[in-house]
């Protein structure tokens, strides 16, 4: 049921006869974070009751746009003269360079890639404009691990707003088993228009998308992850879509593109993405994982063992195997232990 | 805390379209459509939002136009309040440097 | 469409508050409620017995609230239940006894965190023919009681917990659900209601003693009808003082009115531009009361002077 749902969220499926279905669909397009999308896909299309609610999504995200907004100028403002241009990742983004991917999307913490050389002079700014390192990393432990292992400063949160800024110099940690090419990327980056700031080419924002759901996150919002990619795949044109598969060969992103096509067509029936997995003959990722990810998309709140898989999946992915263990022990043994018995009730 | 880089050569102003002012019996409040923050303006923040509207001023060419538009000498002023109310407004993004000066 | 809630049978409403198809409708919010344990039956005859209410779902609802166990071990074994109105809500669970609790915090919870369509302030909100009152404080801080008393004099309730203001012209608007009432407020209420509007006291809860005033027909009949805000209280009560009211300058109750409000942020420019009408077509004060009887006589005095 929720696989048609998606469809029907992006408004290239009719609303569902059943009032007592689309309650439900409301629901779950809010508990994943896409009614606003819902509501710019709906706009002018939905009536009374219906519009209502629909209209408390959107409204949700035109603050997230205005803050966006607003922290973007704080940004800009903080780097003045320096001539670094940061270059917007993911949601901000997308609401940035105002891609059909931004609408209706809600955005929280600012997430930017600059270069490795640049990272202290940005560091330096944001402290010294009221950016703090965020408390929620409060021991030397967190603060060690980021800076050694993952691939960006701990995130920076400003003193006063309390917002976030996540300040990366690669797209995936330094001890990734997957190495992308993130100074290929940068290279290709774009400016947005009347900013001092950058926002990745087209096609690298698929594979950065793709990326970011299938190799480094644990797939956390499977709907807006999988509306995000459609959307993006959409926003290509017939240029971009031929260079698509070479480009990800090149920096090293094919396997998450591929799962990402896969997920497509399997999990939406995007033509596109399906055939150009034909075209190319790609191999998605192992029967296993593509199992959790269809449970994740079908019912998040039960799929507890997959939940357990993914995660301990990203983690793999992130770093190599004695040092995933030794963080495991310290920090996530006792939650991975939880998920366990949960998964097997005769452990309770 | 400066938000951002400034010199004694920065213009500063204030954008119009940004904020909303309005009177409430003789207070001053200013709400900043991007921020979504409502500020109450003392006197002399005011004066500065009133003065920076007009045009781009730098610390030094601004003062004189805010004691005359508050109406006291610069005896009657403590020193530097002028300038850390412009430096508060720019946290706020109430004024901000003039574009056109980079 | 119009029918009362304590028209429906005790089967047929438990199984349609299994199915989550329980559609109730308040003033300018609609409801759809799904309970999987029996206890709230009771509770919602009580409190909500004059509510209309559906069966089946008529249409969309702005609010959507489940009150269930929060796991399935916890369904059958030492059983609790929670409140999920489709976010986390960070609240620990609570005995079944107490699930009435959870549905009236839920609905709270849903109606200040997802209903955008007007700014809402952590308030109570009573009106006559000339107009309303808008009595602002955050929980526990005695507006229900205010509220409550004032509606024995003449006042229709609104709601005791939330001020909704349509920001193109700063009307309110009623939504008005279960007066609740905790600790020593549930006696000197009965006193001056009698007992039978009460619901029974749900005893050891997180916050000691709580019971419900039920819905009354009266204000169900006038839910559709806004007002205007001709007086804004900003109440506070003191064990034993000498009740004094202090006016406020229209600046200064903006500013207080602003951090009561649970959406004022999010709204941006029309929230301001709504307050501002809000603030300017009232006389708002701070008052210091130390007895429900010494604040209706200051209350009384000040509409009065409000023009109410």
């Amino acid at each position: 049921m929720t696989l048609k749902w998606l469809k029907i969220i992006s408004a290239e499926s009719p609303m569902p006869k059943s009032i007592a279905e689309r309650a439900n669909l409301i629901d779950f397009a809010d508990a994943h974070h896409v009614l606003g999308q819902m509501a710019v896909a709906w706009a002018g299309k939905a009536k009374g009751k219906m519009k209502d609610v629909l209209e408390n999504g959107l409204l949700r995200t035109e603050f997230d746009h205005r803050m966006l907004q607003f922290e973007m100028d704080r940004l800009e403002r903080s780097l003045e003269g320096t001539g670094v241009q940061p270059v917007l990742l993911k949601g901000a983004a997308y609401v940035a360079c105002g891609t059909k991917a931004g609408e209706g999307r809600r955005v929280s913490d600012i997430d930017v890639l600059v270069c490795e050389n640049e990272l202290a002079k940005v560091e330096e700014c944001l402290i010294n404009t009221g950016w703090a390192f965020d408390l929620g990393v409060d021991n030397d432990y967190d603060l060690y691990y980021y800076r050694k292992y993952m691939h960006e400063l701990p995130p920076l949160r400003h003193n006063k707003r309390r917002t976030i800024i996540d300040v990366h110099h690669s797209l995936l940690p330094r001890t990734s088993r997957m190495k992308i090419r993130t100074d290929l990327m940068l290279k290709a980056s774009i400016s947005i228009e009347g900013r001092a700031l950058r926002v990745l080419q087209p096609i690298d924002m698929f594979i950065h998308s793709a990326v970011h759901s299938f190799a480094d996150g644990s797939f956390d919002t499977p709907a807006r992850s999988i509306l995000e990619l459609h959307y993006l795949l959409q926003h290509l044109n017939v240029s971009e879509i031929n260079k698509l598969i070479p480009r990800a060969e090149e920096v090293g992103g094919i396997k998450a593109t591929a799962t990402a096509l896969w997920a497509l067509s399997t999990l939406y029936q995007d033509e596109t993405a399906a055939s150009l997995f034909r075209q190319y003959g790609l191999k998605p990722v192992s029967s296993l994982v593509r199992y959790a990810l269809t449970q994740k998309i079908n019912n998040v709140e039960s799929a507890t063992f997959a939940k357990f898989l993914l995660f301990t999946r990203s983690h793999f992915l992130r770093m190599p195997l004695h040092l995933l263990l030794l963080h495991l022990g310290r920090k996530f043994m006792r939650r991975a232990l939880k998920l366990i018995k949960k998964a097997d009730p005769q452990e309770s | 805390m400066p938000a951002g880089p400034y010199s004694d050569d920065t213009q500063w102003c204030a954008d119009p379209d940004k904020i909303i002012l309005e009177t409430l019996e003789d207070v001053t409040v200013a709400f900043h459509k991007v921020s979504g923050d409502t500020h109450i303006l003392n006197f002399m923040s005011a004066a500065v939002v009133a003065v920076l509207s007009e045009g781009p001023e730098t610390f030094a060419s601004a003062t004189p136009k805010i004691l005359n538009y508050i109406q006291l000498d610069e005896a009657d002023c403590p020193d530097g309040i002028i300038k850390e109310t412009i430096l508060q407004l720019d946290e706020v993004d109430l004024i901000a440097p003039s574009r056109g000066n980079q | 469409m119009l029918t009362k809630l304590s028209t429906y049978h005790h089967t047929e409403l438990s199984e349609a508050l299994l199915k989550g198809t329980v559609e109730m409708t308040l003033g300018c919010f609609s409801m759809r409620i799904k309970a999987t344990d029996p206890t709230l039956l009771d509770f919602l005859y009580d409190a909500y017995r004059d509510v209309p209410t559906n069966l089946e779902l008529s249409d969309v609802t702005d609010i959507s609230l489940k009150v269930h166990a929060p796991n399935i071990l916890r369904r059958y074994i030492r059983r609790q239940v929670i409140a999920d109105p489709g976010f986390i809500v960070p609240a620990a669970p609570l005995p079944p006894r107490l699930s009435p609790l959870a549905l009236e915090m839920g609905l709270n919870l849903s109606v200040a965190l997802k209903c955008c369509r007007f700014t809402t302030f952590h308030s109570a909100v009573v009106a006559k023919e000339k107009g309303a009152i808008l009595i602002s404080a955050h929980s526990g801080g005695g507006k229900s009681t205010l509220a409550s008393a004032l509606m024995n004099d003449g006042y229709r309730l609104f709601s005791d917990e939330f001020g909704l203001m349509d920001m193109s012209d700063a009307s309110l608007w009623a939504h008005p659900r279960p007066v609740s009432l905790k600790g020593q407020s549930i006696d000197i209420v009965k006193e001056f209601t009698g007992a039978e509007w009460i619901t029974k006291t749900l005893t050891g809860t997180p916050k000691g003693d709580i019971a419900y005033r039920r819905v009354r027909p009266s204000d169900i009949e006038e839910s559709s009808t806004p007002a205007f805000a001709k007086l804004i209280l900003f109440p506070t009560f003191i064990e034993g003082a000498s009740p004094h009211a202090r006016e406020l300058a229209k600046a200064e109750s903006l500013m207080k009115l602003i951090p009561s409000s649970t959406n004022y942020h999010l709204l941006g420019e029309a929230a301001f531009k709504g307050l501002l009408k809000l603030v300017k077509g009232a006389r708002a004060y701070e008052i210091v009361y130390g007895s429900t009887e010494d604040s209706m006589q200051m209350v009384r005095d000040l509409a009065s002077g409000a023009g109410l």
